[in-house]
């Protein structure tokens, strides 16, 4: 191992310390940043094409660029590590160096898992092949994951061996770079790990069974039961000790009885992921990087990964999402940022795509920005291209290897220009609506999947609900609330949309903070739910919101224990049995309150959304996810004027007619003097109108 | 079969979209839109408890779908029908766990991408066997192959250290373009059109011409050339997908379609097809009298003395160009919008 390097080109001394992540971007050196980050991989690239592409990602408009630190690519196979001294493109001192020089602040991301198309996702074989590293299922194999270009055993989060080895390469990283950290080089942001999701073996009873994994499963199920009798009051076992006790290793949930057990195993699989990831952010901390602001990236089918948005909340200073959809992604778009929106305080993609590996299906340019203007469109304000310059296993970047702007570029270059003029980091949208996510039904969720490996992030991913492959049974309840709670959440959604009133995902229950224009709640409840999340929706409503509950009252803890639990809010429980149910709810409550509809817009399916800073409105995105070319109407509270970022289409008046291709977004941004305050109630006719009611 | 070190690179998302759409299916035509009952999607996958009842059942491309329980074929059939399905996959009480385990314990790490599929689909195989995996309807079933042959049947379509290339021309554009090259019995380059030209330069625009000058430049970059093709993107799609008897041989001898350098399972392919086209308008010009059958000796003659040439068929069980027409004709699940 050759001997730490300092750094060669040091950035001058800013007298503010180190970043910090606002509402808005980084805050970095006196003014804040906003995160529209380009992914390079110096390790890929020529030498020799690094000041070339560099040079082209701040042509795209980009300040902030992206790479993962491969920690199989450093090291060699004698343990030893190169970092240029075998092989230039390894350089990593070097091309910070570069990027502070051409004034480009970086977001490193050291793994260990960085996946990246990279054999073994990026690890050492020494590391991945070494049994006490690797994840176990339930008889005890490990656990071959089928990734290009072989399949190999997915590490264990829970293994101490794999998190001494995971220590020792943040300290070689930390050798290396943290004196080019901020305000003495450019690294600015931080991720910790990546896609944290057991390496997709993620089904609820296919990992992990490592013997480290049981040993904290043992002590998870002791701090949360406190004696052996609670346990077994609980459970219904009768284990002697907590050292008896052992993990469900059968799919198939035979009755209501086995139930608690399973749901407390979904929740260590999801507080197992969020005490490895707070680990090695305190690892971090420790070999150098501490005072950097830190990411986390949770990876494709959010809705059913062990993880959530809150439960990493504790782990990192900020969780994002990332995006990888087609042109027929939308409502997973659309819903994935309405939960950033709803959960983060800054709503981040850390991997937005633009192209994709050979493996994944073709992905036009087009349905690339298609995908990137929708979730700008619904409130993601950061993201990271991934990947702005191509390279090896990947097609499709704006910029080629050797740095020249491929002819998407361009298109790339102005929605970033667009988003920059119109201070799009810093706007927000006027939301007054929540619907709730309540983790303990996405617990059980999980808990009742019967298709093992399979897992409902898979489904999701494939474009299913991720309780698709749910038991159908009711376990005692009125209904399978593992898959009624999801319907009820989209029938909610569905007729959100279609009264235009715009509104957010919240799990569990929303930050008073965060949204303080909050008026309504929906909040799902069946015979059992969590006390805390009752006794929230209740602090909502006494603090002036609505709160519509149901279909049922609860009357079991999260645990499935009978308790005393006051009613969820004032109002008589929601029972939507049908479409028109709910969308008859919508609209008698959105005139009750009186919520807003900005800009209406017509015809169904087109979507508006009105993004504003202090002044007023500023922009207005216009969805159209049809298949159909449509000529939008939009009505506005006012005569005013705005153009296409895009193309400089002008429009003007009381309301414009804007003509929509078949799946596209537009983005306009309103002319400011004209710009005024909206209207409460839309012009146009509402839903009952338009049923004929 | 493919480098664990294998590089992927000089495509851009057009090119790749481009490259992928040859391979899809054509779309159903809009007559099929316009019956009255939409026709059968997806696959209904249900996993049945220990008493054989359905657990859970959802179908691909639309989510869950409630069902009763069945008990003979037909009655899955009807299953099917209720739930606009047109296959279905059925689970076993711990099936999934099964194929899981087995499969862990079988894959063999690390290991060659080939065996370590072949393993997993092994244990698919197993466990169908076992009656413990089920799908409906009963597809056709070949043996599997042993790594062994798929070696086997690879050195005859790309032998070690040669390269294959591919390029389309959209008018005097380059509309896609893939070059493979082959090492140690895997494929360590995929090399996509914005790479072959900065190997080749400005080309003129007619593939009848430009031809050698990729081939040239490609060889120089890759290695010695064992195929080669060019032609016009529409040509190529057409010919893809046709099934009339001799179109191959009749694009080639009209150099519609270039294959240069053409290896000898090419010349033989495109000989039998002529073949077959000429067997067909003989014995509609001889009132019946099948000419083609009347050779066959002949055939066989020279299919002996080429012996290499017959072994992808006969290794795999089957012809896989005849195959891959069939599958690119038509795509039952492919609906025009995603055409």
């Amino acid at each position: 191992m050759s001997a730490r390097r300092p750094s060669a080109r040091p950035s001058p001394r800013r007298e503010d310390g180190r970043p910090e992540l606002t509402a808005s971007g980084l805050r970095v050196g006196g003014r804040t940043l906003p995160i529209f980050c380009g992914s390079v991989q110096y390790f890929r690239l020529a030498r020799e094409h690094w000041r070339i592409a560099l040079e082209a990602v701040r042509e795209l408009g980009l300040e902030l660029i992206e790479t993962y630190v491969p920690w199989g690519v450093h090291e060699r196979p004698d343990g030893t590590y190169d970092f240029g001294e075998g092989d230039p493109r390894l350089d990593l001192c070097a091309f910070l160096d570069l990027a502070a020089e051409l004034e480009l602040q970086v977001f490193v991301r050291p793994g260990p898992h960085v996946n990246a198309e990279l054999p073994l996702f990026g690890l050492p074989p020494r590391v991945v092949f070494d049994p006490p590293n690797q994840a176990r299922s339930p008889r005890g194999n490990p656990l071959p994951l089928p990734a290009p270009p072989r399949f190999f055993p997915v590490p264990s989060y829970a293994s101490e061996s794999f998190k001494r080895e995971t220590s020792a390469w943040y300290r070689t990283v930390g050798d290396r770079i943290a004196d080019r950290c901020w305000p003495d080089g450019p690294v600015v942001l931080l991720q910790v790990d990546n896609e944290a999701a057991y390496y997709f073996r993620d089904g609820p009873y296919d990992a992990d069974y490592h013997p480290d994994a049981i040993a904290g499963y043992r002590r998870f199920v002791e701090a949360r039961h406190g004696t052996i009798e609670a346990l077994h009051q609980s459970w219904g076992s009768a284990h002697a000790c907590f050292g008896d006790v052992d993990a469900p290793r059968k799919a198939r949930v035979p009755d209501r009885a086995a139930l608690p057990e399973r749901l407390d195993w979904a929740d260590y699989q999801e507080a197992l992921l969020g005490d490895a990831l707070r680990s090695m952010r305190d690892e971090l901390a420790q070999y150098g990087f501490e005072g950097l602001p830190t990411v986390h990236n949770l990876p494709m089918g959010d809705a059913g990964l062990a993880s959530s948005l809150s439960s990493l909340r504790n782990s990192v200073d900020l969780v994002g999402l990332d995006y990888y959809h087609g042109r027929d992604g939308l409502e997973q778009v659309r819903r994935k940022t309405l939960r950033l929106a709803g959960n983060t305080r800054h709503p981040f993609a850390p991997e937005l795509g633009v192209g994709a590996p050979p493996w994944f299906g073709p992905r036009p340019d087009k349905d690339a920005l298609f995908s990137a203007m929708c979730a700008c469109a619904f409130g993601l304000r950061a993201f990271n291209l991934y990947m702005t310059v191509d390279r090896d296993r990947w097609y499709g970047a704006p910029i080629a290897p050797d740095g020249t702007l491929r002819r998407s570029a361009e298109r790339w270059k102005r929605f970033i220009e667009a988003l920059r003029s119109s201070e799009h980091h810093r706007l927000t949208r006027r939301v007054q609506v929540a619907i709730s996510v309540p983790r303990e039904y996405a617990r059980l969720t999980r808990a009742t999947h019967t298709l093992g490996a399979l897992s409902p992030s898979a489904l999701h991913v494939a474009g299913l609900p991720a309780s698709s492959a749910c038991s159908t049974r009711r376990f005692g309840f009125g209904e399978a609330i593992q898959i009624a709670w999801t319907k009820l959440l989209w029938r909610l959604d569905r007729a959100l949309c279609e009264q235009q009133i715009p509104f957010v995902y919240v799990e569990d229950v929303p930050d008073p903070k965060a949204h303080p224009e909050l008026k309504l709640l929906f909040a799902p409840t069946y015979e059992f739910a969590s006390p805390e999340r009752i006794d929230a929706l209740r602090e909502f409503e006494a603090s002036g919101g609505c709160v519509i509950w149901g279909p049922e009252e609860p009357r079991l803890d999260a645990r499935l224990r009978e308790v005393e639990l006051p009613r969820p809010g004032r109002r008589d429980p929601m029972q939507l049995t049908d479409q028109p149910t709910a969308e008859q709810l919508v609209d008698t409550v959105a005139n009750e309150l009186e919520l807003e509809r900005p800009y209406p817009v017509l015809p169904r399916p087109v979507l508006s959304a009105v993004h504003r800073d202090e002044a007023g409105p500023r922009l207005v995105f216009l969805v159209n996810p049809g298949a159909a070319d449509v000529r939008a109407e939009v009505q506005l509270p006012a005569a005013m004027a705005a153009s296409d970022a895009m193309n400089g289409e002008r429009f003007e008046g009381g309301s414009w007619r804007v003509p929509m291709a078949a799946r596209s977004c537009r983005m306009l941004v309103l002319e400011r003097e004209a710009a005024t305050g909206i209207k409460r109630k839309p012009r146009g006719p509402s839903a009952r109108a338009r049923r004929g009611s | 079969m493919i480098s664990r070190d294998f590089r992927f690179d000089g495509f851009d998302a057009r090119a790749w979209s481009n490259l992928l759409s040859l391979f899809r299916a054509a779309p159903r035509g809009h007559a099929h839109r316009d019956e009255a009952a939409p026709s059968p999607r997806g696959t209904l996958v249900v996993v049945r408890d220990e008493h054989e009842a359905p657990e859970a059942a959802f179908v691909t491309g639309r989510g869950p779908v409630p069902i009763e329980p069945w008990s003979s074929p037909a009655e899955l059939a009807e299953r099917c029908r209720e739930a606009g399905a047109h296959r279905a996959l059925v689970l076993e009480d711990g099936a999934v766990e099964e194929l899981t385990e087995r499969a862990a314990a079988r894959i063999p790490m690390p290991g060659d991408y080939a065996s370590q599929w072949l393993a997993l689909l092994g244990v698919v195989r197993e466990l169908e066997q076992e009656g413990q995996i089920l799908f409906w309807p009963r597809p056709a079933r070949v043996p599997l192959p042993t790594t062994a042959m798929l070696t086997r049947a690879f050195d005859l379509l790309l032998p070690n250290d040669r390269a294959a290339l591919m390029m389309l021309w959209e008018g005097e554009e380059i509309w896609t373009a893939l070059a493979v090259h082959r090492v140690d019995g895997e494929i360590d380059e995929i090399v996509g059109p914005e790479r072959i030209l900065e190997w080749t330069g400005p080309l003129g625009g007619d593939y009848r011409r430009d031809h050698r000058a990729v081939q040239r430049a490609v060889q120089r970059a890759l290695g010695p050339l064992h195929v080669g093709l060019f032609a016009q993107r529409a040509d190529l799609e057409e010919l893809l997908r046709t099934p009339d008897a001799g179109a191959w041989a009749r694009a080639v001898a009209l150099r519609d379609v270039i294959l240069s350098p053409a290896p000898p399972y090419a010349h033989v392919a495109v000989g039998a097809d002529a073949a077959r086209a000429a067997g067909r308008r003989a014995r509609r010009w001889l009132g019946g009298l099948d000419l083609f059958a009347a050779m066959t000796p002949v055939a066989e003659f020279a299919r002996e003395h080429i012996a290499r040439v017959g072994s992808v068929t006969e290794t795999l069980g089957f012809n896989p160009l005849e195959a891959l027409a069939a599958r690119l004709r038509t795509n039952p699940e492919r609906t025009d919008d995603e055409a």
